[in-house]
């Protein structure tokens, strides 16, 4: 790192800081604001309480107790919906005295609590141990550009209380595991998986059949996502469905397969109006999985599931899985690999950006393979690479030794951050006579050593 | 004419299969096929999709079927998902 590089670096540093104050600032500001409401709402209706069911997950000293009745600043915010059949009085009344807990305040949690806010839910829990990055934004619409660097789940309490000052909403700046889950879940009446990893899913899917709460459980990748209801209404969980998670290889993250930002608003979306449902107790339908595909005719389709396993291990009839476990270990990956580096080769079959850069430059006969999806290679590649994707090179080594002026001339391969290329080079090493070797840390590299104008995405 | 019943194919078995939907024939002199048979034959017919079988749902014409059930049979004209996790967010 240079001079000018650290110089930068420091400003930035410095400016961050000061946003950081500015917004801490402007939470203690609204956290004043709301105090304020909630003991106005106290004084006016106290009075009138009576024996009306109040829900045991509302703390009675911190939060208010007017829970029997709404306010008139209620009525008139929330006319519309209390017009509507099957909504109501007695409906809105019911979201008042309900808690939610939201796991994850990234594309899905995001369109959820806000229409949760919006709607009147009492007390909203968020969950999130991450940073806003400027990479959310196309799809994580709870922040925005100025909350970058600061924490999701405190900018989710941010916009929340911006949007609907009557809805409580707790921010957990924690990873959840199996050491605070319990304690957190408890404390709530529904709970929204909208958690990004397996290892969550599976912890979330215990920790409620342990509890006894509902798990409105969304997923969604490129453009499908999935809705379910588990442990609700004697239907099954996840490991009744599941019984064992996938090899951590074979999942994809929405980092590395991408993701549609509305294809996972509209499971957000469902997921709100799921919990709203069984918040205010009128949902007539059989458990059921609904399936979204952007991409097929019809865009939704609905798989009827059957009532719980009789032999699942944890729900079932002679469940063996009492307590918690170790989830990481189980999954063999956890929530905070995103995309886990690889280290398949030794140094001797991997290249340095620079190094790679001075070779190109001095006119060293070799072949470039980048083995990214044509769809990456034609966001931004390298003049004179050819491109191979790592799932169809197997069939091609024949094209990759016709491209080889000599032999023995040298391959070398790049990919993104430097993983698929490793994968490959040991594909190519059976086959070819000379040198093989990956680029370290692929493009994303490459930008930061070498050409600072190449894009990361 | 071979009795034919009808595979679609969500998420990541799509991507390994690259079909959306297929028809398929029931075994000569047949009438159905039973799960297992079933997920012999698919992972014949697509490479890619063997270990995606490993955790992935089935359902007949939109009702989930327990893949070890042997008293489950795909008779002709059914329609069969495959349906793997998807667990991002
Ligand atoms: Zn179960």
């Amino acid at each position: 790192m240079d001079k000018s590089e650290i110089q930068l670096l420091m400003v930035l540093n410095s400016r961050l800081k000061e946003e950081n104050e500015q917004l801490k600032i402007r939470v203690k500001e609204l956290e004043e604001k709301l105090d304020k409401q909630n003991s106005l709402l106290i004084s006016n209706t106290h009075n009138e309480s009576n024996s009306r069911k109040t829900c045991n997950t509302f703390d009675k000293d911190t939060d208010s107790p007017n829970l029997e009745d709404l306010t008139l600043a209620e009525y008139m915010r929330y006319g519309r919906q209390l017009i509507l059949p099957g909504f109501g009085k007695t409906g809105q009344l019911k979201l008042k005295n309900t808690s939610m807990l939201i796991v994850g305040a990234g594309g899905l949690g995001a369109p959820a609590a806000i229409y949760l806010a919006a709607t009147g839910v009492g007390k909203l829990g968020i969950i999130d141990h991450d940073t806003v990055e400027k990479s959310n934004l196309q799809r994580q619409i709870i922040h925005n550009e100025s909350r970058e660097g600061i924490s999701k789940a405190q900018s989710a309490k941010m916009t929340i209380e911006e949007l609907n000052s009557l809805c409580k909403c707790v921010a957990y700046e924690v990873l959840l595991d199996s050491s605070n889950a319990l304690e957190i879940v408890k404390k709530y009446d529904i709970v929204i998986d909208a958690t990004d990893n397996v290892a969550t899913r599976y912890l979330l899917n215990d920790v409620c059949v342990i509890a006894g709460k509902p798990l409105v459980s969304g997923s969604a990748l490129r453009m499908d996502g999935q809705l379910t209801v588990y442990n609700y209404k004697r239907g099954p969980c996840y490991r009744c469905l599941f019984p064992k998670p996938p090899p951590p290889e074979s999942i994809l993250n929405c980092a590395d397969g991408g993701v549609l930002g509305v294809v996972t608003g509209i499971i957000g979306c469902l997921q709100a109006l799921q919990a709203i449902k069984i918040a205010i107790e009128n949902d007539e339908s059989p458990n059921n999985l609904l399936i979204f595909s952007a991409t097929s005719y019809p865009l939704f389709r609905s798989m009827k599931l059957r009532s719980k396993k009789k032999d699942c291990g944890l729900c079932g009839e002679h469940p063996f899985i009492t307590e918690l476990q170790d989830y990481v270990q189980f999954c063999g990956s956890g929530a905070l690999d995103k995309s886990p580096s690889v280290k398949l080769l030794g140094y001797e079959d991997r290249i340095e950006p620079k190094t790679y850069r001075n070779l190109r430059n001095e006119g060293t006969p070799h072949v470039l393979i980048d083995v990214r999806e044509t769809v990456q290679y034609d966001i931004c590649s390298l003049p004179s690479s050819i491109n191979i994707p790592l799932k169809d090179l197997p069939s091609k080594i024949e094209e990759v030794k016709k491209s080889l002026e000599a032999p023995n001339t040298p391959v070398y391969v790049i990919c993104r951050l430097g993983n698929d290329s490793q994968h490959a080079v040991n594909i190519l090493k059976n086959y070819l006579k000379g040198e093989v070797k990956d680029i370290i840390g692929g493009l994303y590299k490459w930008s930061l050593d070498v050409d600072p104008d190449f894009p990361i995405y | 004419m071979s009795k034919e019943f009808t595979v679609l194919y969500f998420a990541s078995a799509r991507d390994a299969t690259n079909v959306q939907s297929e028809k398929i024939s029931l075994p000569p002199q047949s009438t159905s096929i039973s799960l297992e048979n079933l997920t012999i034959l698919l992972k014949r017919r697509h490479e890619k999709l063997a270990p995606i079988l490993e955790n992935s749902l089935y359902a007949i014409n939109m009702e989930y079927v327990e893949n070890d059930d042997q008293t489950i049979l795909v008779k002709e004209g059914d329609e069969v998902a495959v349906i793997p996790p998807v667990s991002g967010g």
